[in-house]
């Protein structure tokens, strides 16, 4: 009797905590899909009383031609493209050969470098933006794609990450090749690389979408509309057309599809990248 | 690593030992750090010791900078504002993400869907999310209107009240973080041995009784963690308070990082701006030397 009793107490408990968690994931993607309904709602629905979710005149199709005729945003999505892949092109290459570094070889002064490498990680961007500026503006490099990737491409955190993977593979096949006479950097790309797979892959999910959602940097090198990155577009967006709502939720659309692909394709990935970088902004 | 006898012979016409291989494949990501990171951050420390606009050269003005700053009524301001913005948002953050936790630890069902959606929020742009809820906020269209009308409140102007902006930042910063902090307390859930509970069960311990005694404390690593890194981001969170309410009304939610922004690239106060910094980066780091002194490095993984 008490069994059943039990029972049923905790399959009450348990339809609780279900209840409970999934209007809260309705909560938490309901900002979503009011940027979705807004997407595809004409102006006059925008405004409209009381809330329609779904509007009476699909007009998504004409909301994006409106926003690819207001503002270049073909080439601010080429611009993020661009500085996002090339990013993470770099930062995968030169973390993982500093992270093979400090995993497989030995000198003088390793791991007092190693250890300034991780200091690294806890300087706060902002703590060092306008230093950063200067230099950038003194290598010329404002207003364009090497000032918007190239301070950003090696990460200590990258470092730290290739490192910390590098360090639990057996060195055996590495020794194999130098015996037979393979060159460092051979070595480096055909055994290593390929062995390092599985967290290049989380290193550049993660970079990738470090890149794309950046805005704080690109807001202060760029003020050529050419370079503008999504983000930044989007803001000057917002800035120019503030209340048309609709069609700036279409933009916001268009800028959050990559992140979201990515999101959904390798969502196990995603989520262990992100808790494993802890510090993540 | 062993080293390679020299009579190995070799193709490559280059003799470097393997250990100069592994500086040279250190030298780019060195000279990186040293540049962008060392560096600026060396130079932040000089800067803030002299007067700039970019136009003129730089004059030599010692600690003026500073004690211009401790009597600047503006800069008392930003530090209240971030304070509360980063108290609030770690305070919301901790606890609804430690219930958040216990109840995926205790989901059986649908659990990669509600994952996915409680973590959604934490990839977007941070731009996107601010026109996003910034439409949200508006008083008589946006989808605050449908929880504020029911409770007989109208046209609630949260952007443009000096006592609601912040607190729409915070509702803002804790939707965007608390499915990424649950998932964090999630793990810390997990790692908590099976035995510990089903010893307190032979015990004749309550479930209650389990959560606060075996739970609760097994979790207060987790829980300093998440308190810990949430204060570090939410001081340096930007694009809400510079897309949503650029800083007002009456510079209710003018956070440090856009008081600097400010400062230095509208009006071109460097020096004074990069003071500003200094401060933010001493305290964030003694907070994060915190952190290190109480869980070591490499820890939240």
């Amino acid at each position: 009797m008490t069994h059943v009793l039990v029972n049923v107490r905790r399959r009450v408990a348990s339809l609780g905590v279900h209840i409970i968690l999934y209007l809260g994931g309705l909560f938490s993607i309901l900002p979503l899909l009011w940027m979705l309904s807004t997407a595809t709602k004409p102006a006059s629905e925008v405004f409209s009383f009381p809330i329609r979710w779904i509007p009476e005149t699909f007009q998504f199709f004409d909301n994006l031609q409106a926003v690819f005729k207001t503002v270049p945003f073909a080439t601010y999505y080429f611009n993020s493209l661009f500085v996002s892949l090339a990013g993470t092109a770099l930062t995968v290459l030169f973390c993982t050969l500093a992270g093979y570094s400090f995993a497989k070889f030995d000198y003088p002064g390793k791991n007092i470098i190693f250890v300034l490498v991780l200091g690294t990680m806890m300087i706060p961007f902002q703590a060092i933006l306008i230093p950063l500026f200067l230099t950038v503006l003194k290598f010329n490099w404002t207003n364009s794609y090497v000032g918007l990737i190239v301070p950003g491409a090696i990460t200590s955190f990258g470092i730290f990450l290739t490192r910390q993977y590098l360090l639990s593979l057996p060195s055996e096949f590495i020794d194999a090749a130098r015996v037979d006479g393979c060159g460092e950097f051979r070595i480096f790309l055909t055994i290593v690389m390929p062995l390092a797979k599985p967290v290049l892959a989380t290193l550049s999910i993660l970079t990738f979408m470090n890149n794309w959602n950046d805005y704080l940097w690109p807001l202060v090198i760029i003020n050529n509309p050419r370079y503008r990155t999504i983000s930044l577009g989007l803001a000057m967006f917002q800035g120019e057309y503030s209340t048309q709502f609709n069609l700036l939720m279409t933009a916001s659309l268009l800028a959050t599809i990559p992140v979201l692909l990515i999101f959904f394709v390798f969502q196990k990935q995603f989520v262990q990248s992100m808790m494993s970088s802890g510090l993540k902004g | 690593m062993p080293k390679r006898p020299d009579s190995t012979p070799r193709r490559k016409k280059f003799h470097l030992k393997p250990s100069h291989w592994g500086i040279i494949f250190l030298l780019p990501a060195l000279a990186h750090m040293l540049i962008f990171k060392f560096h600026p951050l060396f130079n932040a420390f000089y800067m803030s010791l002299h007067e700039w606009d970019l136009l003129n050269p730089p004059t030599w003005i010692g600690l003026d900078n500073y004690v211009r700053l401790f009597n600047d009524a503006r800069f008392h301001n930003s530090v209240s504002v971030s304070v509360r913005y980063a108290l609030s948002t770690t305070l919301c953050l901790t606890t609804l993400g430690l219930a958040l936790g216990l109840m995926f630890n205790r989901a059986t069902r649908g659990i990669a869907v509600m994952r996915a959606a409680y973590f959604v929020p934490s990839i977007m742009s941070t731009v996107v999310i601010a026109i996003i809820w910034r439409f949200i906020f508006h008083p008589s269209f946006g989808l605050q209107t449908f929880f504020t009308e029911p409770l007989g409140y109208f046209n609630v102007r949260w952007l443009n009240n000096s006592r609601l902006a912040l607190p729409a930042l915070v509702i803002v910063g804790v939707w965007r973080h608390l499915g990424y902090y649950s998932l964090i307390y999630l793990a810390g859930l997990q790692a908590i041995p099976e035995e510990q509970y089903e010893a307190a069960k032979i015990d004749g311990a309550r479930p209650y009784q389990s959560l606060l005694y075996i739970t609760l404390p097994l979790l207060r690593p987790t829980f300093l963690f998440v308190a810990i890194v949430s204060v570090i981001n939410s001081f340096q969170s930007f694009a809400p308070a510079q897309l949503m309410t650029d800083g007002g009304p009456a510079g209710s939610t003018l956070v440090i990082p856009l008081f600097l922004y400010r400062t230095a690239f509208q009006n071109l106060h460097m020096g004074y701006g990069t003071a500003i910094a200094v401060i933010m980066f001493l305290v964030l780091m003694t907070i994060t030397l915190l952190q290190l002194k109480l869980f070591g490095m490499g820890s939240g993984q």
